[in-house]
């Protein structure tokens, strides 16, 4: 059946980049858990490295709007979001898919993705199509109608993916979004990364150094809220000698950015 | 992978000389939970390296001399002793059986003797729904939601409006009922939701409902449980009174509508 396209879907974008950041400060109770981050991600799947606790989640939650920073410069698709209707406007074309994925364990797949596509108000003639089409990049199509407390933890995940992507995001977040995949769905999942990030910024938070590598053009090294490194994945492959500790290049290009900087800053 | 680490590992252990990160980071976390492993090891440590062994035991005789012992705080210890008794998932139904007993006991004094409990106990009532249908604690998917163009006000009411078309029409039946005027009942129900929802622009949802409902039932219904007389407050007269707060707290809640666009919970410390 087909739609009708509106003037802002072929109206050309005005930013140069989706994400945009500027001395980004989010405090969680006394600690400041981002302090002074400058991003510049644009279309591309982008991957978030660090240490545990170095604020890669409360970076993920501010960029979903969840947290509101408190100091600094935040531009989401080439918007500062004051106004209640630019919020609005801006989360409908978001996609998140948290560390810890609440979900309702007596819906099933499909009735849990239609729910999420009306909360981010996908228009209704468009809701089937879309859920079924999420629900099929993420090749769940033959659990969709079994109730989500009775699938394991990476069909979990799956769904997760599945709600995420279900309004076509222009921005999609996910916080570890590989836990408890097998390798033949992690190396699906990476095509799925590959065919949003063609045309979407995609920021991925994962422990996981082959999936960057698999997956991601640009990488974001944090640790204890700043940003170690910002740039092209083959820079971070760059960075690391044979005398570095690591498995592979990415490894060693790692650990070899983490040590410098922490010489750096603890001087 | 047997239940217990097999001797050969034990010894390449000890002597340093086998196990790959990943096997030694599996290996000290199941030593760290099983007796018979950690026997184990003693025995072959003592029989292997006696020195070091031996060594190791002196700095744990003087440690454990001048650190103080390990007392479990008094509520985990008869915690850890209800639990080898009764089934530890047996909680929240003994709490709800005692919950029923009281409530019965309460409604059949209220029938009986007449006394005002209908209009103490009705205006928390839809407190509760509110506060089980928002907030991190009750709501699994409350993360995502905040991040969906649909959260705020909007979401706020339609929830609000869900506990409301519960809760009303039992409330109007129990009124009919025991016949007490439904204005009564009905608009401190209605106050009251209303400020649970103005305070959760500040404090959280469920914070302030469950505050709220709190306060209710400590400083209204505690006091008044056994009188028979009405207080002043819960009175005819007091209607208009309850009215006009409803209508101020809900122009509160349109008026600070931005605030319902960025959970207060987000703001909670993680556990």
């Amino acid at each position: 059946m087909p739609r009708t396209v509106s003037a802002t879907e072929t109206a050309p974008t005005r930013y140069a980049h989706h994400i945009r950041a500027n001395a980004l400060t989010v405090r969680r109770g006394s600690r400041t858990a981002v302090d002074g981050i400058d991003l510049n991600l644009g279309t591309g799947v982008h991957g978030l490295l660090g240490p545990n606790g170095a604020g890669k989640t409360t970076l993920i939650r501010t960029l979903a709007t969840v947290l509101t920073p408190h100091a600094g410069e935040l531009e989401l698709l080439g918007s500062t979001r004051h106004s209640r209707g630019e919020l609005r406007e801006l989360r409908r074309r978001l996609g998140y898919l948290p560390q810890v994925f609440g979900h309702y364990r007596r819906f099933t797949v499909r009735e849990f993705v239609e729910y999420m596509a009306w909360l981010k108000e996908v228009p209704r003639r468009r809701v089937a199509d879309a859920v079924q089409h999420a629900i099929d990049r993420v090749d769940l199509t033959g659990r969709a109608d079994d109730r989500m407390g009775s699938l394991s933890g990476g069909m979990l995940r799956r769904a997760g993916i599945a709600q995420a992507i279900v309004n076509d995001p222009d921005i999609l977040l996910l916080d570890e979004p590989t836990v408890g995949l097998d390798p033949a769905q992690r190396m699906e999942f990476r095509d799925l990364l590959r065919d949003i990030g063609s045309q979407s910024c995609v920021l991925v938070s994962t422990h996981l150094v082959e999936d960057v590598g698999a997956a991601c053009v640009g990488v974001v090294l944090m640790d204890e809220g700043r940003t170690v490194f910002a740039g092209h994945l083959d820079h971070l492959r760059a960075a690391g000698t044979d005398a570095d500790p690591g498995d592979s290049d990415i490894e060693r290009g790692y650990s070899a950015l983490l040590r410098r900087h922490r010489q750096a800053t603890s001087d | 992978m047997t239940p217990h680490v097999p001797r050969e590992l034990l010894l390449s252990y000890v002597l340093d000389s086998g196990p790959s990160a990943g096997a030694l980071w599996t290996l000290e976390a199941h030593l760290e939970q099983c007796a018979v492993c950690q026997a184990e090891l003693r025995e072959v440590s003592a029989a292997h390296c006696p020195a070091d062994t031996a060594l190791m035991e002196q700095v744990r005789e003087r440690l454990s001399a001048t650190l103080p012992p390990v007392t479990r705080r008094r509520w985990h210890r008869v915690r850890g002793g209800l639990a080898r008794w009764a089934a530890p998932a047996l909680g929240p139904w003994a709490a709800a059986v005692v919950l029923v007993v009281l409530c019965a006991l309460v409604l059949s004094s209220a029938v009986a003797r007449d006394s005002p409990t209908l209009l103490l106990l009705a205006p928390a009532m839809p407190l509760l729904g509110v506060a089980v249908s928002w907030g991190p604690h009750s709501d699994p998917v409350h993360e995502l939601i905040a991040t969906t163009p649909r959260a705020g006000l909007g979401l706020v009411l339609r929830r609000t409006l869900a506990v409301l078309t519960l809760v009303i029409p039992a409330l109007a039946a129990a009124g009919g009922i025991t016949g007490t005027a439904p204005a009564l009942v009905l608009l401190p129900a209605l106050a009251l939701t209303c400020a649970g929802l103005a305070l959760g622009s500040v404090m959280g949802i469920q914070r302030a409902a469950t505050a709220l409902g709190t306060g209710w039932a400590l400083f209204v219904v505690v006091p008044g449980i056994d009188g028979s007389t009405v207080p002043s407050y819960l009175r005819e007269s007091a209607a208009p009174g309850w009215a006009a707060a409803a209508a101020v707290l809900g122009a509160v809640v349109v008026v600070c509508r931005n605030a319902y666009l960025h959970p207060r919970e987000a703001r909670v410390r993680r556990r």
